[in-house]
This record gives structure tokens, C-alpha cells and sequence, in this order.
């Protein structure tokens, strides 16, 4: 590089400046995670009932990413969940025999204790998969809001992201 | 000593046929048949569904009759499959047009402990058409569950339920006609054309 004195000075700087802004996040949050990327995030608000956060996350790292928890201040908890089909008919379901043509599976929305990307490619929080649940979400919670989540990753990794908050209709 | 042809019986000859003209018409009639995009059901009235709306009235099923009816169980505290199923069904009422008024939207709780009618009118407030919101006592709901086929159990210490995610379609005459899950009803133009079906025979 051929620069001249002043540049120099004020390339150092500004990499003085983004070096002492990355150990300030460092000190937030343990290691911001630079190889995770999240996209088309969005929660679900219902009228003072718990909401669901959906969002794509990307791994662009050549080691994969393992999803262990999430925070938010607009959440009295934050955790991850996913909805599934159980196959297996409960002994309460009291089907007649003969009662219908197909009988349903139940689906099931159960904790995860992790989601793991793997190394380029992606997984999708999602309507009826994978999903943030948010209980006892705050007041503001609400259509046109952002909420924002903090995604907790295994080795000590974060990443923030801004949720929108969209009504019932998903709209 | 070689057997004698089937041929060779009339009577074997007259079964057989029958049972090829059998079949054919069978087929021809299964040709003919409306494809439903989703589970048709054994067209039979529906087991009966009374129990109190969300505006504290009683409600019986039967009130329906002229309108074809989307019954499904949920409950409001369901975060993510129960409030996609019904935010799914807006987009099923736009492609009915100028039918959308003979079809309704009823979702039965099967959390009536906290599900009190206030609470589920809000709920139902906010989707698409409004669906009617139902609730009761809790054996009436177990026993609406029962006679729908609608499988459910808590979860996670009562505050979820695990619970068959499907929509009921009732005809104008309160028949049982197609049952749908979530997949199928991402299809709107399909399931609004099974509505328009049900509607007409």
C-alpha cells in the first residue's frame, strides 16, 4: 500500500475505532458469531398470549452452528420450540372405528434444546416447524413493533437480530 | 385329463363378466368422481356441537344449516400451528368471492379452563373472516372432541395441548364432507374449490 500520511493515519483510526467497538460487543456479549446470518425474521403477535418468532438462519462458516437458546427483554421467556405430527394415536383420542376415513396425527409443540445449521447452508424457523416461543411477551409486543432477540450459540456465540412484529394474520 | 376351459361353464362365464362390468363401472365411477384436495370423509351428519359461543350465547351447529361450516379445535394459547391454520384460511375466503358469505369459520377450545368466552371473542377478533369462537364445560368440550375425532392431550404441565391440527368442512345440509391439515390448506384456490363443491351436492 502506497498512502499517503493523512490517509494512513485515518485508516489506523478507523480500524482502532471498529477494533475497540468489536471488544465493547465483546464485553455484551461473549463472541459475536460473524459466519451466522439471519434473514425474514418476523413474530407473530396475539392479543396477550404467548407469540411465536420465526426467522432464517444462515451459516456461511465451514464449521457448523448449533442454535442453543435465545433472549429477548420484550419476552418473559424466550426458547425454542418446534411443532411435529405424532403418529402415534393417543389412548384418549376415542376414535369409533370406522368413525372416518383418515384419523389425524396429533401435532405436538415440543422444547429443542438445539437447532444445528450446518456449514453453508441453512434452517428456517417457520409457521408449523421450528419456531421462537415468546411467553408472557411485553405490552409493546404488538403489530408494527420490533423485538429485539438475542440468538445464543454453542461455543459461547451470539448474534442479535430485530424481530417485526406482525398481527395474527401473519400480515 | 386337461381341464375344461372357464369358457366352457355359462355360469362361470356369466360371474366372470360380472365381476369385469363390476369392475369397470367402479372405475368409470371413480373417473368421474370430484377430486378433493383434501381427506374426504364418509358423508354423514355431524356429531352434534353445542356449546356456548364467544359472545356467551349458546351455539348449537345446527344454526348453520344453509352455510358450509370450517370447524377446527385449538386452543388460544397455541402460538404457532393453531393461529397459521386459521390465518391460513383468509386467503381460502378470498377465492370463494361471492360465496364467502355462505361459509364460517367455528373454533372450538379445548382449553375452556382458560379460554373463557371474552378471551376467545378477542382471539377470534383478529382473524379473517371472525371465526365463531366455542367453549364450555369441560366434559362438553372432551365430548365434542370425541364425536369429531379430534385427538388431544396436555402437554408440558398443562400450559400446551398436543392436539390433532385439522379442519372440518361441514356442508349447507350439517354433513360431515372433507377433513384438511395445515398442507392442505395452503392449496386456497383448491380448498375454496372443494367449498364451492360441497356448497352445490
Amino acid at each position: 500500500m502506497n498512502l499517503a500520511g493523512p490517509r494512513r493515519l485515518r485508516c489506523l483510526l478507523k480500524g482502532a475505532v471498529v477494533a475497540s467497538g468489536l471488544a465493547t460487543a465483546g464485553v455484551a456479549h461473549a463472541a459475536p458469531l460473524t459466519d451466522v446470518g439471519v434473514s425474514d425474521g418476523w413474530m407473530r403477535a396475539l392479543p396477550g398470549l404467548p407469540a411465536a418468532g420465526y426467522l432464517t438462519l444462515h451459516n456461511a462458516g465451514s464449521s457448523p452452528a448449533t442454535l442453543i437458546g435465545a433472549t429477548s427483554a420484550s419476552c418473559g421467556s424466550l426458547s425454542l420450540h418446534r411443532t411435529s405430527r405424532l403418529h402415534v394415536m393417543s389412548h384418549r383420542s376415542g376414535l369409533a372405528p370406522g368413525s372416518m376415513a383418515a384419523a389425524p396425527g396429533m401435532t405436538t409443540m415440543q422444547p429443542v434444546a438445539a437447532i444445528e445449521i450446518k456449514p453453508a447452508s441453512s434452517v428456517r424457523l417457520m409457521p408449523g416447524g421450528y419456531h421462537l416461543m415468546c411467553d408472557q411477551p411485553a405490552a409493546r409486543v404488538m403489530p408494527g413493533a420490533t423485538v429485539p432477540v438475542t440468538l445464543h450459540f454453542s461455543g459461547g456465540g451470539s448474534v442479535d437480530t430485530m424481530l417485526p412484529v406482525r398481527g395474527p394474520r401473519g400480515s | 385329463m386337461m381341464r375344461r376351459g372357464w369358457w366352457r361353464s355359462p355360469l362361470r362365464a356369466v360371474a366372470v363378466c360380472a365381476v369385469l362390468g363390476c369392475g369397470l363401472l367402479a372405475y368409470a365411477h371413480l373417473g368421474a368422481r370430484y377430486g378433493y384436495i383434501g381427506t374426504p370423509l364418509k358423508v354423514r351428519l355431524a356429531p352434534r356441537l353445542q356449546l356456548t359461543d364467544d359472545r356467551g350465547k349458546p351455539f348449537d351447529l345446527s344454526a348453520l344449516r344453509g352455510r358450509a361450516a370450517l370447524v377446527y379445535f385449538g386452543y388460544t394459547h397455541c402460538p404457532d400451528i393453531c393461529p397459521t391454520t386459521l390465518a391460513a384460511l383468509a386467503p381460502v375466503f378470498q377465492a370463494l368471492g361471492p360465496d364467502r358469505g355462505n361459509a364460517v369459520i367455528v373454533f372450538v377450545t379445548l382449553d375452556p379452563e382458560r379460554d373463557t368466552p371474552a378471551l376467545l371473542h378477542a382471539y377470534v377478533s383478529a382473524f379473517e373472516p371472525m371465526p365463531i369462537g366455542l367453549t364450555g364445560p369441560a366434559a362438553a368440550i372432551g365430548a365434542a372432541a370425541k364425536d369429531w375425532g379430534v385427538s388431544w392431550r396436555p402437554a408440558e404441565g398443562g400450559a400446551y395441548i398436543d392436539h390433532a391440527s385439522v379442519i372440518t368442512l361441514v356442508d349447507p345440509q350439517g354433513r360431515w364432507r372433507v377433513r384438511y391439515g395445515l398442507s392442505q390448506v395452503a392449496d386456497p384456490a383448491a380448498v375454496a374449490r372443494d367449498i364451492r363443491h360441497v356448497m352445490k351436492s
